[in-house]
């Protein structure tokens, strides 16, 4: 067998989705840490058997980090204040992201959150500090019940 | 004039389009002339629509009316 393609996240592009349109914010998103689903399982053991009996529940939900760029001013075609706004909404509001690790140009494959249940559950406002010349950054995290895969076409 | 007609395909894998940016779900009728035919061709080879413009296997509502004084 060949030795696969590699790919790196050089091409990558994000997207959000707070009402019914997407919008690219690659501009201002860094990092997406790999988010992870589990399955949960379950054992019991019998006197017969030296192994295990194992029974298997429903797949559960997934958090998906997200690390940007933090820029000034309070408008939606910043990054964190798109989240924040949407964070900040009376019993919060959606924020789906989508994600193609190489790039949403057509053809590409890309993953997205639940368009219906995508809840940020933490935001890390911009600090600082004044020993470092690193950039201000900012996070959040997307809970949602599952990440489903597409192809731009 | 007879009018062009129109690249709609029915969607077999979830989809994104470069045209809307909007996601199309298994199922969905979609309107694929923002491609090229050759993409187009592409995208059915590997399975992620199949064509719907008129072809009576992939519309239901073009199926045969039952015949009436069948022979």
């Amino acid at each position: 067998m060949a030795l696969p393609a590699g790919v790196s996240a050089c091409s990558m592009c994000v997207e959000l989705m707070t009402s019914t349109t997407w919008v690219d914010y690659s501009d201002h998103l860094s990092v997406i840490d790999p988010p992870v689903q589990t399955r949960p399982t379950g054992e019991a053991y019998v006197f017969g058997e030296d192994t295990a009996v194992i029974g298997v529940g429903k797949r559960g939900p997934m958090d998906v980090n997200v690390r940007g760029v933090w820029v000034a001013g309070s408008t939606t075609a910043s990054g964190f204040y798109t989240v924040y706004q949407e964070f900040t909404a009376a019993c919060g509001d959606m924020v789906a992201l989508r994600w193609g690790p190489m790039g949403c140009t057509s053809g590409q494959d890309v993953f997205y959150t639940s368009t219906t249940k995508s809840e940020v559950t933490s935001l890390t406002f911009p600090g600082g500090d004044a020993g470092s010349a690193d950039i201000i950054m900012f996070e959040f995290v997307v809970h949602t019940p599952d990440v489903t895969h597409a192809t731009v076409a | 004039m007879k009018s062009e007609q129109r690249p709609i395909y029915r969607v077999l894998h979830t989809v994104v389009l470069s045209s809307d940016r909007q996601i199309y779900l298994p199922g969905a009728i979609v309107d694929l002339s923002h491609l090229s035919p050759e993409a187009r061709r592409q995208f059915v080879a590997k399975g992620l629509f199949e064509t719907a413009d008129g072809e009576p296997a992939n519309i239901p509502a073009n199926e045969p009316l039952p015949c009436k004084n069948c022979p």
